[in-house]
């Protein structure tokens, strides 16, 4: 079961799944860790010391994901955003005076706060996108995909993903239409498992 | 088709609303329009998804770092499964 809902479905819902899954644990920090590494950097702090806090955010981020029992009743988008914000109020008031605390003041704005709250949104963005992705692909045909793909991820011009694909262009701006419309469905979709009906 | 297809008249060709020989229509005056097919690749473009072509940021975080959170988040799975292995050992042997 794991193998799948780990190519199937958002982080969140494999953590409310699985708890004791480390897998899902490890994925988890290995996508949110990078944006929570750049909130650190951005607010001023060294490489060493960005690492550093990053795990301590990451940390909480994690034990309050485990502890936080979902209730359902919101989307995983919210859950996600609370749980950042009580991470991040705890670490605020752990702060120990001395050498060092200094380092970590510009982190403790609220500009800072919701910095790190936009970050980990956009990438909660960025996973459920993805995964749509996925199962869209699977659903459209080949030249409905290459379509999408070329033009809105590669960037190419219409009359050459024609040419290539041998498609009238308005034929290719039609697929590509089709395509993010499955796709805004399918994040829909995402953004809703676990939530009870 | 002569004339350039209204913006609708466009937007309706992208939702599938048009009749099948009016759609076949707009196709052919769209591929001989660059007019229209810059218009129609604009209608395409405001639909975009949020997200979908996302700026890498300018100095990505390691792989080794990475790999660091990942090796803490296995830490902290292992360590919320079982909170005290030292004690669950000590019981077993009390129990043998």
């Amino acid at each position: 079961m794991h193998s799948n809902l780990a190519t199937s479905s958002t982080l969140l819902r494999r953590l409310q799944l699985g708890p004791q899954d480390s897998s899902a644990w490890a994925d988890f920090a290995r996508r949110y860790g990078p944006g929570i590494h750049q909130w650190c950097k951005n607010w001023g702090l060294d490489d060493a010391d960005a690492e550093e806090f990053a795990e301590r955010v990451l940390t909480q981020l994690l034990e309050r994901l485990r502890r936080f029992e979902y209730d359902g009743k919101g989307s995983f988008r919210t859950w996600l955003k609370n749980v950042t914000l009580a991470a991040w109020a705890k670490l605020i008031a752990e702060k120990k005076p001395g050498h060092g605390a200094n380092k970590t003041a510009r982190l403790e704005s609220p500009q800072a706060r919701d910095d790190l709250v936009a970050r980990l949104d956009a990438e909660f963005d960025q996973e459920v996108l993805g995964l749509a992705m996925l199962r869209v692909s699977q659903k459209v045909d080949f030249n409905t995909w290459e379509a999408f793909r070329l033009l809105a991820l590669a960037g190419r011009p219409g009359w050459e993903v024609a040419r290539q694909l041998e498609m009238k262009v308005a034929a290719v701006y039609l697929a590509r239409s089709k395509v993010q419309k499955l796709l805004r469905q399918e994040c829909a979709v995402l953004e809703k498992e676990g939530a009870k009906k | 088709m002569r004339r350039c297809p209204e913006r609708t008249v466009l937007q309706q060709y992208l939702d599938e609303a048009l009749a099948s020989s009016d759609g076949d229509s707009v196709e052919g005056h769209i591929e001989k329009c660059k007019a229209c097919q810059k218009l129609l690749a604009a209608l395409v473009e405001t639909d975009t998804p949020t997200g979908l072509a996302p700026k890498p940021p300018a100095t990505p975080t390691p792989e080794a770092v990475i790999e660091r959170f990942a090796a803490l988040a296995i830490r902290l799975a292992h360590a919320a499964a079982d909170p005290d292995p030292g004690a669950k050992m000590a019981s077993r042997r009390l129990g043998s």
